[in-house]
């Protein structure tokens, strides 16, 4: 992102937060309901000050870090492999749809009876929600690229594996990140749901419904606002990360 | 012994429509050892698949290929393809998309950097080695696959419509470099294009193509040493020889002809 896209973001954020401030201030919604901006930075200076929404943030972070990482760490082999054996994946598909089309959250009891109420089960969700994301990438990146490359390889005497490691996985770079952060956005949803769900002492989700039982209506918009930025931080952070390492396709 | 010896080929392909269809019902090409012909032919004639059998990624039905009298597969193939930006390795730099045949050998690195200079000391390489693919010129990219297809000293060069990806200039930038290299290497190569001029300005032999089933209507010898070749496309001399073999041409294949 240049300096001018930055300086957009920037405005565009002080302008809603100024109708926010006029919204409020005016009193157009309860003000139980829609605390002005001023309240809402102050409870969250103080949750900052008292170091709760850190110990949140961390909890929630890696709940998020296992689970997500456990999804490409089996996700992006298996995928490879079912895009470069396209036989194998059109048996699978139909699985892998499948899999997909479950809402994830609707496995968190059945992995709550299996894990108990602990981190386990919250990491189970977010691995069951990321993993068919990742390999469903992982495999179309490797089915979408250019076959010419690989029997380009070949014809230079290349043997499967060095196709593999050093064509296959390049081509399906690009769809591999798509799918790291689509699964790394469903990552915090699922996560934070969890919490939301059976309440754990720390995390985000646990602490919007804890204030939502106090009627802290700032605490709540203040975490609203936390988990908002640091789902915008992570794709940004991801695509010049992308950028970077995949800088041949900013070109073509 | 021939560079390129293909025997009596019988190939049948699927059509789009799923009917299986005659391309080659005994066809024959020989190439001497050090010798360049060009292919010329109309489209869907099978020039293409002719290559890829000869560089063994496709199997004939009947007949028999040899290069050097051993099976494709077995000696090093240089196969240039016309697509270059999806031949090429775009995450690779200039340099290791060169190198990238020899990275797959057991070879020492020393030995892989002496090769290199080797090469760019015989052939002038008029870019930044360091560059990728993607920030050269179209022209420069195919110059790069030849390279990457010559880096692994191969016994035969198979080129597949090189300059029909090219801009005018670019591939005119292209014929003069290719003329130099080929003039250079004295392996026997096959150069598949679809622009007369092309042909007469990097080969010694040109082959006519009929269409399906395919065969070799008609050959013509290009003379080196002939002025014809020397001075390209503005003499008048290369216009008059162009103008002969179309003529020719368009009698002996109906997609070209006028009855």
């Amino acid at each position: 992102m240049g300096g001018i896209e930055i300086r957009k973001s920037i405005l565009s954020f002080a302008f809603l937060s100024f109708g926010w401030y006029v919204v409020a201030s005016l009193h157009l919604v309860n003000p139980m309901f829609l605390p002005t901006p001023f309240e809402t930075l102050k409870e969250g200076a103080r949750l900052i000050a008292e170091k709760k929404i850190f110990i949140d943030l961390i909890y929630s972070f890696r709940r998020i870090f296992y689970g997500v990482s456990l999804a490409l760490i089996m996700g992006i082999p298996v995928g490879l492999g079912l895009g470069y054996y396209e036989k194998v994946y059109r048996y699978l598909e139909c699985i892998l749809d499948f899999f997909r089309s479950i809402p994830p959250i609707l496995t968190f009891p059945l992995a709550m009876l299996i894990f108990g109420t602990g981190e386990e089960s919250r990491i189970a969700v977010i691995f069951f929600g990321c993993v068919s994301i990742v390999i469903l990438n992982s495999a179309v990146g490797v089915g979408n690229s250019p076959k010419l490359r690989v029997n380009a390889a070949k014809i230079m005497g290349a043997k499967w594996y060095q196709i593999f490691s050093r064509v296959v996985i390049f081509d399906a770079l690009p769809q591999i990140f798509v799918g790291i952060r689509v699964s790394l956005s469903m990552g915090v949803i699922i996560g934070i749901v969890t919490e939301m769900l059976v309440g754990d002492k720390y995390g985000l989700g646990s602490r919007v419904v804890n204030a939502q039982i106090a009627y802290d209506t700032p605490g709540l918009f203040f975490t609203i606002i936390i988990v908002g930025l640091i789902g915008l931080t992570i794709n940004k952070l991801l695509i010049s990360l992308e950028n970077r390492v995949i800088h041949w396709k900013k070109v073509m | 012994m021939w560079g390129i010896d293909v025997k009596n080929v019988t190939k049948k392909v699927k059509a789009s429509d799923g009917k299986s269809e005659l391309i080659f019902s005994n066809f024959n090409l020989q190439v001497k050892e050090s010798e360049v012909v060009g292919i010329f032919g109309p489209n869907g004639c099978g020039k293409t698949t002719l290559l890829n059998m000869i560089a063994g990624i496709v199997k004939p039905d009947a007949g028999e290929i040899l290069i050097f009298g051993e099976k494709p597969g077995r000696k090093s193939i240089a196969y240039i393809f016309q697509d270059y930006q999806n031949s090429l390795f775009p995450w690779l730099t200039v340099k290791d998309n060169i190198l990238f045949p020899l990275s797959l050998t057991k070879m020492k690195r020393k030995d892989i950097k002496e090769k290199l200079d080797f090469l760019t000391d015989a052939i002038k390489v008029p870019f930044d080695l360091d560059k990728y693919p993607y920030q050269l010129s179209g022209g420069q990219q195919q110059y790069v696959s030849i390279l990457r297809g010559l880096i692994s000293d191969p016994m035969a060069m198979l080129i597949d419509e090189p300059f029909s990806a090219l801009d005018y200039s670019n591939s005119l930038w292209l014929m003069e470099k290719m003329e130099e290299i080929l003039k250079n290497m004295s392996i026997p190569a096959i150069i598949v294009a679809h622009d007369l001029d092309h042909l007469m300005c990097t080969t010694e032999r040109i082959c006519f193509l009929s269409e399906k089933p395919t065969s070799v209507v008609l050959e013509k010898l290009i003379d080196l040493d002939n002025p014809k070749r020397q001075c390209k496309l503005g003499n008048s001399l290369f216009k008059e020889a162009k103008q002969e073999l179309t003529n020719l041409y368009s009698r002996k294949v109906l997609a070209y002809g006028w009855n």
